[in-house]
C-alpha cells in the first residue's frame, strides 16, 4: 500500500517537475526587453485543419520559422486565451471574425500590431482600429441549396431573404443557432441590420416556420443540405464551396436584399512568448502576401483582401454579391442583448406553437 | 446508545490505528493531498472566477445573470430527466447482459462479452453522427427502408437511445465485475432447499448485486449529466445543461456563466451520489469467505437461456448497425455522392504528418495514463472499503467530481489553476495525462469498491495475521479479488483516455496534441468520411489493446478461474 501511495506521489512529482522545467525557459524569456528571438511560432487556429497545415507549410518554406499549433473552434480558442490569461501559451491566432477580436480585445488578450503590409489592403477592409486585427481575406453569407432537393419541390434556389419564407420550404431551411455558431451570428446579425432591428425580429419570427434545426455547429447546416437533410442551408460560402468541392451537388445564391460578410482576421497575442513575438509579426505580414493571399481563395474559397489579387474562378466576382454595410461593433457590442431576444421572441414564441 | 463520546472514542482509536502504521498512514496522506489537488482546487478556482469581476473583485452578478436569465433551469430539469431515463435504461441492460454471461448456459458469451464493450471504445459525436445517417430525414433505415418523410431525429428520444448505447457497457462492467466475485453457494443452497430459479433470483441473485447496481446507476447518471458530445450533436430543441454552458462560453465568449452552468451539473450528481452511498452503508454483501466455493449454477432452463439470448442479439445486431455505418462511411470516398469503396480516408491519415503525429501523441499519453489510474482507483478503493480514517469522505467524493462535471468545466478550471506558479503545468504533456487520469478515476475506483465489498476481510486479515504487511496484502490478495475490476479500470481508464474531447480541448497544446482534436475539426469541416475513418482506427487501436489486456491479465492472475 506504501510502495503504491508512494509511487503515485513520485510519477506526478516527476511529472510536475518536467513541466516546470519544460516552461522555465519560456516564462523566463517574457521578462526581458530585448529578447533573443526564435525562429519558432506557436498558433492557435480556428481555421479548418486542413487549411492552416497548408499556410504553415508554405510560411515555414519562405522563412524558416518552424510553427506549432493547435486547432480549436473561435469561441474555444478565445476562451482558452482568456483562461491562460496569466501565461499566454502562444504568440499568434489565426481566424476569428472581426467582432470575436474586438470582444477578445476588450478582454485584454490581443495586442496591437500594425503591419507594414496593411496599405495593400482594399481601403474599405482596413483595420480602422488602430492595429487590434489585420484582416486578410473575406468570406460571405449565402444560401447553398440542394439541386435534387429544389427540383423534387419544383422551385428555384432561393435568391432574397424573403424567398425563404415560401411555403414549399416550411421545414426545409437550416441554419446553425446564432448564439454557438460565429457564421449563423453574422447571417442573423445581416437579417438585422437588414430589415431593421423591429423588422428583423418580425422576419426571424415567420422564418422559424421555415427552420427544420438550429444547429449548434455552424458547419452542420450545409452537411445536411449536402445529405438531403435540408433543402436550403444558410451558411458562409466558403463552407459551401468545400463541400461541392467534395462532390455534393449543391448551388450558391446570395439575397439580393443583401448579405453579411466576415472579415477573417489573424491577431497578435497579448504577453505571449517573448522570443517569438517577431516570428508572430512575420506571420501576419506574411497573410497578406501575394503567396498567402494567392492560396486563400485558389485553395480555399476565400475573398483575397488585397488590392489586385484574382479570385478563384469557381467564385462569383466579388462585386457582383450585394453587400450590407455590415456594422462589426455593433453587432459585437448588442451580441447578449440580441441573442436574449431572439430566445425571448423568436425562439419561446416558437416553443410554444410547436407544443400545441 | 451512540453518545458523542463514543464517536470521539471511535475517532482517537481509528487515529491510534493509523498512527501505528505509518506506510499507510503516509499513503492516505498522499492520496488525499493528490485528490485535493486535481479533483477539489480545479473546481474551487472555478467558482473563484464565476464570483469575480475581470479586476478580481467579488462579484456575484454572472451568477445572478445565470439564475434570472438563462434557461438553466429548465436546462438542469432536462438534464436530470435525461440522466434518469439513460440510467434506468442502462442499468436494466447491463444487468441483464452480465447475467446472461454470468449465470446461464447462453453459447457465444465471449463474443456478446466483447461486443458489450464495443460502445465505450468510440469517440462521441460518432454514435450521433451515424444514428443521423440512420434515422434522420434522408436516413438509410427511415427513408430508404421504411420509406418516412420527413422523420425528425432530433430530440429526446434519439439522444436516450443513443446514450444508453454508448453508456450501457459501464454498467455491465460494473455489475459483471461483482456477479463473477459473488459465491453461488448460497444460491446453489437456495436451490437444493427447493427454492425457483424466480425465487433465487428474486431474494438472492438481485439483492447482492444492488451495489453494484445502484454504483452503475450512479456512473451512467452522472456520464450522462456531463455528456456533452452527443447533446451537441442531437438534442435539437431539448436543451441541456452541458451545451448551454457550453453555449454561454464559446458562444457568447463568457467564462464566468458558463462555468457556473458547468458546475451546478455537480448538485445532481453529488445528490445521487450521496443518496446511493447511504443505501449501500446500510447493508453487508458479503459472499466471499475464504471458504471453499461451489461450482456456479448455470442457469440451464430454455425459456430464460433463450429470451436472454435474443436480447444479446438485439443489441449485438443495432450496436453492429451502429458501427457498420461508421465503417461503411470511412470506406467511401464521399457520403451520398461517391458511393464506391475507397481507402482514400485512411491514405489521408497516414500521409499528414501531424495525423500520424497525434496518433502517436494520443497512444503515448494514453498508455502513460493508463496504469497510474488504474493503480490508483484500486488503492482508493482498498482504502475506501477497508480502511476507516479521517478525510475517508473526502476521498470519495473528490475521486468523483471530475467525472461528473462536464469536460469543458473541468478543462477551464485545470488551466486557471495549474497556470501560474508553483504549479505551472500548462502546454506540458503532464498536464494532459493527469486530466485523463482524474477524468476516469472513478469508475476504477467504484468497480474496485464493488468487488472488494463482495469479499470478506477474514481473507486479508488472514494474510495480515501470517505475518504479511499492508503492502503484501493488497497486492497478493485484495488485487486478485479486485482481478475483474482492476480489468475494467485499466481498460475504461485506456479507452476514455483514447477517446475524452471536451476536458482536453483546453490543455492540448502545440508541442502534445490528441487524435479526437482532429476527429473535431474533421466533423466541423463536413468531412465525415475522414472522421470515421480516425474513429475506426482508434477503435481498432483499443480493440487490439483490450485482447492483450485480457491476455496478460489471465496470466498474471492465473490462480482465478475463468468462467
Amino acid at each position: 500500500m506504501k510502495k503504491v501511495g508512494l509511487l503515485a506521489v513520485m510519477l506526478l512529482s516527476a511529472a510536475v517537475l518536467c513541466a516546470q522545467g519544460k516552461t522555465e525557459t519560456a516564462s523566463h524569456a517574457r521578462q526581458g526587453g530585448g529578447v533573443a528571438q526564435k525562429k519558432h511560432l506557436s498558433i492557435y487556429t480556428c481555421n479548418v485543419e486542413e487549411e492552416a497545415i497548408q499556410y504553415f507549410e508554405e510560411f515555414t518554406k519562405d522563412t524558416g520559422i518552424a510553427v506549432d499549433y493547435v486547432r480549436l473552434s473561435a469561441g474555444e480558442c478565445i476562451t482558452r486565451m482568456e483562461a491562460e490569461k496569466a501565461n499566454p501559451q502562444v504568440s499568434c491566432m489565426l481566424g476569428g471574425s472581426v467582432d470575436t477580436i474586438v470582444s477578445a480585445y476588450q478582454k485584454g488578450l490581443i495586442e496591437k500590431y500594425n503591419s507594414p503590409m496593411m496599405d495593400k489592403v482594399v481601403d474599405q477592409y482596413k483595420d480602422n482600429m488602430d492595429g487590434i486585427y489585420t484582416p486578410y481575406s473575406l468570406v460571405v453569407t449565402c444560401f447553398a441549396s440542394n439541386n435534387k432537393l429544389l427540383r423534387q419541390l419544383g422551385i428555384e434556389a432561393p435568391s432574397s431573404w424573403e424567398d425563404l419564407l415560401q411555403p414549399k420550404l416550411v421545414g426545409n431551411v437550416c441554419m446553425a443557432h446564432p448564439a454557438t455558431s460565429g457564421a449563423a451570428y453574422t447571417a442573423f446579425s445581416s437579417i438585422l441590420q437588414c430589415f431593421g432591428e423591429d423588422k428583423g425580429f418580425d422576419y426571424l419570427k415567420l422564418l422559424d416556420k421555415s427552420i427544420v434545426q438550429y444547429t449548434k455547429a455552424g458547419a452542420a447546416p450545409i452537411r445536411m443540405a449536402g445529405l438531403e437533410e435540408t433543402t436550403v442551408a444558410v451558411c458562409y460560402d466558403l463552407d459551401a464551396h468545400t463541400v461541392i468541392n467534395d462532390g455534393y451537388d449543391l448551388s450558391i445564391t446570395y439575397p439580393d436584399e443583401g448579405t453579411g460578410y466576415e472579415i477573417s482576421c489573424v491577431e497578435l497575442v497579448k504577453n505571449g512568448p517573448a522570443d517569438e513575438v517577431e516570428a508572430a509579426k512575420t506571420f501576419i505580414d506574411w497573410m497578406l502576401s501575394e503567396k498567402a493571399q494567392r492560396m486563400c481563395t485558389d485553395r480555399f474559397y476565400r475573398y483575397p483582401i488585397v488590392k489586385g489579387i484574382e479570385v478563384n474562378k469557381s467564385m462569383v466576382p466579388f462585386n457582383s454579391i450585394k453587400l450590407l454595410d455590415y456594422d462589426f461593433i455593433w453587432s459585437g457590442e448588442n451580441k447578449v442583448r440580441l441573442l436574449e431576444r431572439f430566445e425571448n421572441e423568436v425562439r419561446s414564441s416558437a416553443n410554444v406553437l410547436k407544443n400545441k | 446508545m451512540h453518545s458523542h463520546i463514543d464517536i470521539r472514542l471511535q475517532r482517537k482509536r481509528e487515529f491510534l490505528l493509523l498512527w501505528g502504521q505509518p506506510g499507510l498512514f503516509a499513503s492516505i496522506i498522499a492520496i488525499l493531498s493528490i485528490l485535493i489537488v486535481f479533483c477539489f482546487y480545479p473546481i474551487i478556482r472555478l467558482l473563484i472566477t464565476c464570483m469575480t469581476d475581470q479586476a478580481g473583485r467579488f462579484d456575484l452578478s454572472s451568477i445572478l445573470y445565470v439564475i434570472q436569465k438563462t434557461n438553466i433551469g429548465s436546462a438542469l430539469a432536462n438534464s436530470i430527466k435525461l440522466g434518469v431515463v439513460v440510467a434506468i435504461l442502462s442499468t436494466v441492460i447491463g444487468f441483464l447482459f452480465a447475467f446472461a454471461i454470468n449465470r446461464t448456459t447462453m453459447r457465444g458469451k465471449r463474443f456478446f462479452h466483447v461486443v458489450a464493450m464495443l460502445p465505450i471504445l468510440s469517440p462521441p459525436f460518432v454514435i450521433s453522427l451515424a444514428m443521423i445517417l440512420l434515422f434522420g430525414r434522408s436516413g438509410i433505415v427511415t427513408k430508404q427502408l421504411l420509406g418516412i418523410k420527413n422523420h425528425n431525429v432530433y430530440g429526446f428520444t434519439s439522444l436516450v437511445i443513443v446514450q444508453t448505447l454508448a453508456m450501457f457497457p459501464l454498467a455491465y462492467l460494473n455489475i459483471k465485475g461483482v456477479m463473477e466475485s459473488m459465491d453461488s453457494s448460497v444460491e446453489n443452497a437456495a436451490r437444493s432447499l427447493g427454492a425457483g430459479r424466480l425465487k433465487v433470483f428474486l431474494s438472492i441473485t438481485l439483492p447482492l448485486s444492488i451495489p453494484a447496481v445502484l454504483s452503475a446507476f450512479l456512473i451512467v447518471f452522472a456520464k450522462s449529466l456531463s455528456d456533452f458530445g452527443n447533446p451537441q450533436v442531437l438534442a435539437g430543441d431539448y436543451a441541456v445543461l452541458s451545451v448551454s454552458a457550453y453555449t454561454q462560453i464559446t458562444g457568447l465568449y463568457n467564462i464566468r456563466t458558463g462555468s457556473f452552468m458547468a458546475v451546478s451539473i455537480l448538485v445532481p450528481g453529488m445528490l445521487a451520489f450521496f443518496i446511493q452511498k447511504y443505501w449501500i452503508a446500510k447493508k453487508s454483501f458479503v459472499t466471499i469467505t475464504g471458504k471453499p466455493v461451489g461450482q456456479v449454477d448455470y442457469i440451464e432452463e430454455k425459456p430464460i437461456v433463450y429470451s436472454l439470448f435474443a436480447l444479446c442479439i438485439l443489441l449485438t445486431f443495432v450496436i453492429a448497425m451502429f458501427y457498420g455505418t461508421v465503417i461503411w462511411v470511412s470506406l467511401v470516398k464521399t457520403w451520398g455522392v461517391d458511393m464506391k469503396p475507397s481507402l482514400a480516408n485512411y491514405q489521408f491519415v497516414f500521409r499528414s504528418g501531424s495525423g500520424k503525429k497525434s496518433l502517436f501523441d494520443t497512444l503515448l499519453l494514453s498508455l502513460i495514463a493508463t496504469p497510474i489510474t488504474a493503480i490508483l482507483g484500486m488503492a482508493i478503493a482498498f482504502l475506501l472499503v477497508r480502511k476507516r480514517f479521517f478525510g475517508r469522505k473526502i476521498m470519495e467524493m473528490a475521486s468523483m467530481i471530475p467525472f461528473a462535471i462536464p469536460g469543458i468545466a473541468l478543462g477551464i478550471g485545470y488551466v486557471v489553476s495549474f497556470n501560474q506558479r508553483p504549479l505551472l503545468l500548462t502546454g506540458s504533456a503532464a498536464i494532459i495525462v493527469i486530466t485523463l487520469v482524474f477524468r476516469t478515476l472513478s469508475v476504477g475506483v467504484e468497480a474496485g469498491s464493488n468487488s472488494l465489498r463482495q469479499v470478506d476481510t477474514s481473507i486479508e486479515e488472514a494474510s495480515t495475521i501470517l505475518g504479511a504487511n499492508n503492502f503484501i496484502t493488497f497486492t497478493h490478495i485484495s488485487l486478485p479479488i479486485m482481478k475483474s475490476a482492476l480489468f475494467s479500470g485499466l481498460l475504461n481508464a485506456f479507452v476514455r483516455s483514447m477517446t475524452s474531447v471536451s476536458a482536453v480541448i483546453f490543455l492540448v497544446s502545440v508541442k502534445w496534441n490528441l487524435l479526437t482534436v482532429s476527429i473535431m475539426s474533421a466533423i466541423e469541416s463536413n468531412k465525415l468520411g475522414l472522421a470515421s475513418a480516425y474513429c475506426v482506427l482508434l477503435m481498432g487501436i483499443v480493440l487490439v489493446a483490450i485482447v492483450l489486456l485480457d491476455f496478460f491479465m489471465n496470466k498474471a492472475f492465473t490462480r482465478r478461474r475463468r468462467h
